[in-house]
Formats: C-alpha cells, sequence, structure tokens
C-alpha cells in the first residue's frame, strides 16, 4: 500500500505544512474512523480516537520512515495503539462485554464511500475476499485480535474454544491473508 | 526468509498488539537485529492495515480536522490567543483588572511572559520555519452595552477571587518561563534551516543542576558550520532536512577550514575527502587529542585517518592515509594531565532519527561494566536503550546510533555504566546526563 505521494504528504507534514495535513486527513480520516469505530465501543471514543491519531501523526511525521512501514499502515498503527490504550482503561468498565464485533453482518465495502476511501477501495476488496475465505470461525477469531485488539485468552473465553485453538485459528487466518494479499500484489 | 517458528509466532503477536510490554522490548530488540524479522513484521502490518480497511465505512463527524487543528494550537501556542485564562473576551479581562484593582503592570508582565513563553516554545517544540499559530479567535457577542455592563458587574463582585486566580496565573507563567529558558540552555538548535537537529549537552550528574554552569556549544557548532557550509557549497541551501549522519557530514567534497582547529576527529570522512586548513595549529598541536606530528613535518589524526601537509601559501591539506601509509609520529599526544569532568553532546537529526554522541574524558568503565546510552521517551515516559557505548580509545571518540522505532519522543540522554553486554533498563550509575 505503499504510495508515494503519501509519503511526500507524511514529509511535508513533519515540516509543518497545515495544508498537506489536511489532504492526508481528506484521505485517511475515513478508514481510520471506520476502524475506530468498530474497535470502539462508542461513537465518542472513535472520534476523540481519530482525534487523538491525527495529533499524533501531526506531532510524529517528521520520524516517519517509508523503509519500516507504508504510510497508512504507520497511521493505522498509531491509531491501533490508541485504540489498545482506550480499551485497556475502558476494560473495567465494559469487563466482559462484546464491542459489537461478532455480530458483523454489515458489507464489507459499502456503496457509500467517499472519494478518500475509494483511494483504498481495491484494497480493502482483496482483503474482504480474503476474509471471506476463511471459516466463520477463524474469521471471528482474526476480526476479534484485530478489531477487538484483546488478548487470546479473552477472546477463547469469549468464543467458548479451547486457548490452543483460538492460537491457531488466529495464525491460520493471518497467514492465509498474508499470502493472499502478496500473491496479488505480486 | 528463513524464520524460526517461535520468531515468526512472537512476530505476529507483536504486530496484533498482543505482546506485554517487557516482551514487546525484548522482541523489538531482537528485530532491529533481524532484517528478515523486520520484513516479516513490516508484511504483518501490511495484512493488518488491510484487514483494518475492511470496516463498515463510517464518515467522520463534520469539523473534526477543525478541531483537531485547534487541539495542536492549543497546545503548541496556548498563551498566544486574545482570550484570557478564564475564557474572557480581552476588553471583559482588561475591564476586569481595572475594577478589581489588579495592578496593569502585572498583567503587562504577564504577557511579556506569556510572549516570551510562546516564542521559546515555538523555537523548541517547532525549530523550523513553521507557521502553526492561527489568527487569534476573538469572540465579541453581537449583544449590545446593556449586556456588556451587566457582565462587568458580574465580574466585579467576582473581582476578588478572579485578582487572586491572577496573581497564581503570574506565578505560574513565571515558573514555566524559568523551565522553559532553562530548556533552551541545554539545547543548542545549529542552524534555523537545519530544522529538526537537536544538540544536547550531557554533563556529569553532579554539574546538571548547576545554574551558571558553562555552556560548551563550540563543538557542536564547528560541526554544523561544516555541515551547513558544506550543503551549501555543493547545492545551496537545502531544501530539506540536513542529514546529520551519514552523507552529509562526509560529503564527497573539500572542507575549507578557515580558523580555530575544527574537530576533525568527530567528523566522519570518507575515501576521497579533503581539507584545507587556512590556520593549522602548528604550534599548539598538542592541545588537540588525537593530533600526532610527524617526522616529515605533516601531521596525523589518527581518529580520522587523515594526514595533514603544508601547503606553500601556509596553508595544510588534509587528506585520508592511504593504504599501509604509517606516518612517524614525533611525540605522541599524551592524554592531558589536567582532570576533566567527562561530557557529551549527542546530535540527533530528528526527521531521519539518526544521531551520534560525541564524547570526550569519560573514565574507563570498571572491569566486568560497559557504558550504555539511553533516551526517554517523553511520550511513554520509559528509558530506550540506543546500544552499549564500544570501548573508547583515551575516553573520547563519536559513536553513531539510530532512534529505534518510529514514534518516539525524545527528551533526555542518560549514559550509564552497566553489567558487561548491556541492561534493559538503566540500573547502573548515571555517568552522563542531559539536558
Amino acid at each position: 500500500m505503499t504510495d508515494h505521494s503519501e509519503v511526500r504528504l507524511l514529509e511535508r507534514i513533519g515540516r509543518g505544512n497545515s495544508q498537506a495535513f489536511e489532504e492526508l486527513y481528506q484521505l485517511y480520516a475515513g478508514p481510520l474512523f471506520s476502524y475506530a469505530r468498530k474497535s470502539l465501543a462508542t461513537r465518542e471514543d472513535a472520534e476523540e480516537s481519530l482525534q487523538d491519531t491525527f495529533v499524533k501523526i501531526w506531532d510524529r511525521a517528521h520520524t516517519y520512515d517509508e523503509k519500516l512501514a507504508a504510510p497508512f499502515t504507520w497511521t493505522m498503527m498509531i491509531l491501533r495503539g490508541i485504540c489498545m490504550d482506550k480499551h485497556r482503561r475502558l476494560n473495567a468498565k465494559r469487563r466482559g462485554k462484546s464491542v459489537e464485533l461478532t455480530a458483523a453482518p454489515e458489507p464489507r465495502v459499502s456503496a457509500e464511500r467517499t472519494l478518500e476511501s475509494l483511494h483504498f477501495a481495491e484494497t480493502a476488496a482483496q482483503v474482504s475476499r480474503a476474509l471471506e475465505s476463511l471459516s466463520q470461525c477463524d474469521r471471528e477469531c482474526l476480526e476479534l485480535a484485530v478489531f477487538g485488539q484483546i488478548s487470546q485468552e479473552k477472546i477463547a473465553n469469549q468464543l467458548n474454544a479451547p486457548l490452543g485453538t483460538v492460537k491457531t485459528r488466529i495464525r491460520r487466518s493471518l497467514q492465509k491473508i498474508r499470502t493472499l494479499l502478496k500473491s496479488h500484489d505480486a | 526468509m528463513m524464520l524460526e517458528k517461535s520468531a515468526m509466532e512472537r512476530a505476529e503477536l507483536y504486530a496484533l498488539g498482543m505482546l506485554d510490554e517487557a516482551k514487546t522490548g525484548d522482541f523489538e530488540r531482537q528485530l532491529r537485529r533481524e532484517p528478515d524479522l523486520q520484513a516479516y513484521v513490516y508484511e504483518l502490518e501490511e495484512t493488518m492495515a488491510g484487514i483494518s480497511l475492511t470496516a463498515p465505512h463510517k464518515a467522520p463527524p463534520a469539523g473534526t480536522f477543525e478541531t483537531i487543528m485547534d487541539r495542536i494550537d492549543q497546545r503548541s501556542t496556548p498563551l498566544t490567543r486574545s482570550v484570557s485564562r478564564f475564557g474572557l473576551p480581552v476588553w471583559a479581562a482588561a475591564a476586569l483588572v481595572v475594577l478589581s484593582g489588579v495592578s496593569v503592570h502585572q498583567v503587562v508582565v504577564n504577557q511579556q511572559n506569556r510572549k516570551e513563553i510562546s516564542t521559546l516554545k515555538e523555537q523548541l517544540v517547532k525549530p523550523a520555519n513553521v507557521t502553526v499559530v492561527r489568527p487569534p479567535e476573538i469572540k465579541v457577542t453581537s449583544s449590545g452595552g446593556t449586556e456588556r455592563a451587566g457582565e462587568l458587574r458580574t465580574l466585579h463582585s467576582q473581582g476578588g477571587l478572579k485578582n487572586y486566580a491572577l496573581t497564581q496565573d503570574l506565578e505560574v507563567l513565571k515558573q514555566e518561563l524559568g523551565k522553559l529558558k532553562k530548556l533552551q540552555e541545554e539545547r543548542f538548535i545549529p542552524q534555523p534551516r537545519m530544522s529538526r537537529m537537536v544538540v544536547v549537552e550531557m554533563v556529569d550528574p553532579a554539574l546538571a543542576n548547576e545554574e551558571k554552569r558553562e555552556r560548551r556549544f563550540e563543538l557542536p557548532q564547528k560541526i554544523s558550520d561544516i555541515v551547513a557550509a558544506g550543503l551549501d557549497r555543493e547545492s545551496g541551501p537545502p531544501e530539506g532536512p540536513v542529514r546529520l549522519s551519514g552523507e552529509a557530514d562526509g560529503w564527497d567534497g573539500h572542507i575549507v577550514i578557515e580558523g580555530g582547529m575544527i574537530p576533525l576527529s568527530h567528523i566522519r570522512m570518507p575515501e576521497g575527502s579533503t581539507a584545507t586548513h587556512k590556520a593549522f595549529p602548528v604550534e599548539n598541536w598538542r592541545d588537540h587529542r588525537g593530533l600526532q606530528r610527524n617526522e616529515d613535518g605533516t601531521f596525523y589524526d589518527r581518529y580520522t585517518d587523515m594526514i595533514w601537509r603544508p601547503l606553500e601559501n601556509g596553508d595544510y591539506l588534509g587528506t585520508k592515509a592511504a593504504d599501509g601509509e604509517a606516518p612517524t609520529p614525533v611525540q605522541n599526544i599524551e592524554t592531558p594531565a589536567i582532570e576533566v569532568p567527562p561530557n557529551a553532546y549527542t546530535l540527533l537529526d530528528e526527521t531521519t532519527g539518526e544521531g551520534s554522541i560525541i564524547v570526550s574524558d569519560v573514565p574507563r568503565p570498571e572491569e566486568g561494566q560497559v557504558y550504555q546510552l539511553w533516551i526517554n521517551d517523553a511520550f511513554t515516559d520509559s528509558s530506550i536503550s540506543l546500544g552499549v557505548v564500544p570501548p573508547l580509545e583515551d575516553g573520547a571518540g563519536r559513536i553513531f546510533f539510530n532512534l529505534p522505532e518510529t514514534g518516539i519522543s525524545p527528551s533526555n540522554y542518560i549514559l550509564t555504566a552497566e553489567p558487561d553486554g548491556g541492561s534493559h533498563t538503566p540500573s547502573g550509575n548515571t555517568i552522563l546526563i542531559g539536558p
């Protein structure tokens, strides 16, 4: 997903260019917010996380290294870290409560996607197809790990499955998606 | 790619954020050593980002970007807006001052402090030519005079409390100003356009809190001058941030040194580099660590492996010593008898995360110990190892390092004595600290 124009955007942001920052926001805010909405329980938490993510992007753009991660991956890593912190903080309050992950019959790529998400539509469609190719159980485990950001032990509890099975499913699913994405890129 | 299954499993847990803090640290250390593992993690992170894209599309609320910019503005220049601490417009705050008897001088002092703090913060936080200050927002309602008079009466009735608050405000500002001034003294930003290069002086912890300690920034100043001059000569002012290590400080060119003894021993000089010194310290060469005079009238800098030969016009030409060229010294430099406290400078290009530490007069570590350099991450408030310092000849040298990961917010550096092989967290005596 490396896009050199986005690398340039991050470089400009690193030099304090607010116009580049707004361009990046237009590109990334939709996908990032969508992830935050699915990962976190409330809209307020998702909004706050999105804001925190962009504030960090502004602060840290000068440290971005394209050798370590593609631009979108880098921003997603920031958001996931923020969501993870939020999960930890809210864990006590929401112990045992699912974060609307198990019920996920919504279309994976909405027809209402706007310009910014068209940018990612192809990748999203590929991954969606790859996810569809997984068994229901494997997909469930992977989605809880990626979106729910909960430990394997908690996933095992939530799905009432042995821990070893959950570990295997997550690993298998991740490898399968990775392999499919790699073969498509090749 | 030949990775062990256990390494792959750890990489997967790392990418999923499922490793605990201690294991994450261990894994990141392993990651830095193993390019194959880095490539695997890169792929996993890409996969994770791809999966993240499958979340049902939700649009962020309108106005979010403006809110983000407001947050950035408020944080970086929180005192520049023309709205008082209490959220009152300036005219109301001024009226409050008059009615409550707070001296105008005090308010002026506050404003001066605020302006100075704002300037200092801009220099420290964003040394580049970056303007993030947005136009002041003075929200004056369209209400009439009667409403204003009512507000003034309310303010008057609250005057005592707010007078006290303003006084407290002044004290807080003074303290903040003092801290920022100290911080600025400890940091040195060599060239305004070398936007993200920050030099930090490291000193003995016993000296760190001395208010009137002499700052010694001449050395990094000279290094940065060379870097800047070299770049200017080659291609004019750089468009982007300057890289301190790597190509920039050993550019394939020629340095002309006008005066003083530039600490060439601290500059990486690749093959083919040459330098002309217009005021070579022929008389006081002994003052320069690493320099030796040779029988043939040349000088040899053993740190850079450069030989300095006299030219007809009195200048000295420096070239890298050829293979097998072994100058015969007249007299080796002896370690100065004067005991000098250890000191160091760290030079960090915040754009690339590449940096170096220049240490001087550091005593030899005790048997079974090594020196280890740490950086504190302001964001996580944790110490991150930058590496173990290799053995130093004469307790001096320059060691290059890279910040270990993206996203780190470097605050201060620490050099500690640790057991041989290094430690996971700083545990031994602090040798140097900065700022």
